[in-house]
């Protein structure tokens, strides 16, 4: 039973440690990326990788391999970019975008407007979420919630200013 | 008059953040520190947005390319010999088949599904009885193939990238779609990025889950699917308001069948799905559904009544 549990060729198994690690992972690609959709595909190829090595990879070093394949995957995509490049012989230095101080900087500002949400009061936090995670519109919205359009309006128009004032002050 | 217009922009950054105010005008209601503030705010929600994003759809591709993996790599462990000898006379075979022609060529037999990679890395994944042929040397510079039947679609980002079938020509940028066509069937579904289709002089522009196609002698006709992927990849067929006469095409390729309809109206609507992988049950959903009557004979021949 236990040995089940811990299988990481059991569907099951594979699936939840989907869902624990594939948020992580993808911020992980797309600081390092800066591509929604190259890091969708590395996302997807690591967890493929993991499947393929299932009966190999110990479950408790699951979250360690997705990491490592992944990145390591990044960087052959780096590698081959350099080689197209300098065969097109295109002297275009490609920015730094994934120097240490990028990634940590782009982190820090996204953790700072995740903060900034969640210290939005209740009501603006509601509108804020429903407009942007549930890509909702302003009138389904002010339907949703029983409110006039104009008042979703405001309090939408009240969060930006306060996470503005807010991510200014940090 | 002023009360009015004092209302329009009351909550102008509400109204900013779903674009119906434009930066520049942005500019002009906030002080410039601000305005430069309230971009890279906008910036970082956008990333925020991406990252929140929900994961089943990666999940449901990712075990799609499992299950479609497993059926090519069975049998890997046998025939090493004759496997690597067969692949050297492939080459050869490719190598002066390329020589003469500089075409690339690849076909599939009943039943059979097959993907394949195109120079760039894009994919294109064929259905039963279809055909693929492109120029692998100028495909740096142009990538154009052909088609006939019915592929799935995977395009690398790039130049244009343009699929000529005998009814239209699909070109795309980097996307993923499928395209069905046989005599009098020609059927486009776009299921992520942008797909533009000519067709007969006209230009359909396709976004995700839009599709257009044409039976028969009909007029155009475009509708929504909700699909993130075309259904024959998982191993069943799908229609959607269909005349009878392209389903029994599509069973018969599947299956290598030869359906003899008689005296049946093939011009009867169906909507439904058959599988891929049981004969009898896939005959029995479209037929028994349809209320017709049908009778397995030798070698594979069916008769309708």
């Amino acid at each position: 039973m236990i040995r089940d549990l811990n299988n990481i060729c059991n569907d099951l198994v594979f699936e939840k440690l989907f869902h624990k690690y594939a948020k992580d992972l993808r911020r992980f690609l797309f600081f390092k990326t800066k591509d929604v959709d190259l890091a969708e595909d590395i996302l997807q190829d690591a967890f493929i990788k993991l499947w393929d090595n299932c009966a190999t990879v110990n479950f408790d070093k699951s979250k360690s391999f997705l990491f490592t394949v992944a990145n390591n995957l990044f960087l052959n995509i780096k590698k081959h970019e350099k080689v197209v490049a300098e065969h097109q012989k295109t002297t275009i230095k490609s920015s730094n975008q994934e120097s240490p101080e990028f990634v940590m900087l782009e982190k820090e500002f996204l953790e700072k407007i995740e903060k900034a949400i969640a210290d939005l009061p209740e009501k603006q936090k509601e509108v804020f979420l429903l407009s942007r995670i549930e890509k909702k519109k302003y009138r389904e919205i002010a339907e949703i919630l029983g409110i006039s359009v104009k008042a979703v309006e405001k309090r939408m128009h009240l969060a930006l200013i306060k996470m503005k004032d807010k991510i200014g002050n940090i | 008059m002023e009360n009015k217009n004092n209302n329009k922009e009351e909550y102008f950054l509400a109204k900013w953040l779903e674009g119906e105010i434009a930066d520049q005008d942005l500019k002009l209601l906030v002080s410039t520190n601000d305005y430069l503030s309230f971009l890279e705010l906008r910036n970082g929600i956008n990333n925020y947005e991406l990252l929140e994003q929900p994961l089943n759809t990666s999940l449901t591709k990712i075990k799609n390319r499992i299950a479609f993996k497993k059926k090519n790599t069975t049998n890997k462990t046998s025939y090493r010999w004759t496997l690597s000898i067969a692949a050297t006379l492939a080459i050869l075979f490719g190598l002066f088949f390329l020589m003469a022609s500089n075409e690339i060529n690849h076909t599939t037999a009943f039943g059979e599904q097959k993907t394949i990679e195109l120079p760039d890395g894009s994919l294109a994944t064929m259905n039963s009885k279809s055909g693929i042929n492109f120029n692998p040397n100028s495909w740096v510079t142009n990538r154009v193939l052909n088609l006939t039947g019915e592929a799935y679609f995977k395009v690398k980002k790039g130049s244009q990238f343009t699929v000529n079938t005998t009814s239209g020509n699909i070109s795309v940028l980097g996307t993923e779609f499928n395209v069905k066509t046989t005599d009098n069937f020609f059927e486009v579904v776009c299921f992520e990025g942008k797909v533009k289709v000519n067709y007969d002089h006209k230009e359909f522009i396709l976004t995700p889950g839009k599709s257009v196609r044409k039976i028969n002698k009909n007029q155009e006709e475009e509708y929504f699917t909700t699909n993130n992927f075309p259904a024959w990849t998982t191993g069943e067929s799908k229609f959607m308001s269909v005349p009878l006469e392209f389903v029994i095409q599509s069973l018969e390729k599947q299956y290598n069948l030869e359906i003899q309809s008689n005296e049946v109206d093939l011009t009867r609507i169906y909507t439904g799905s058959f599988t891929h992988q049981d004969l009898d049950i896939a005959l029995a959903s479209v037929f028994k559904t349809m209320n017709i009557k049908y009778l397995k004979k030798e070698n594979g021949i069916i008769s309708l009544e």
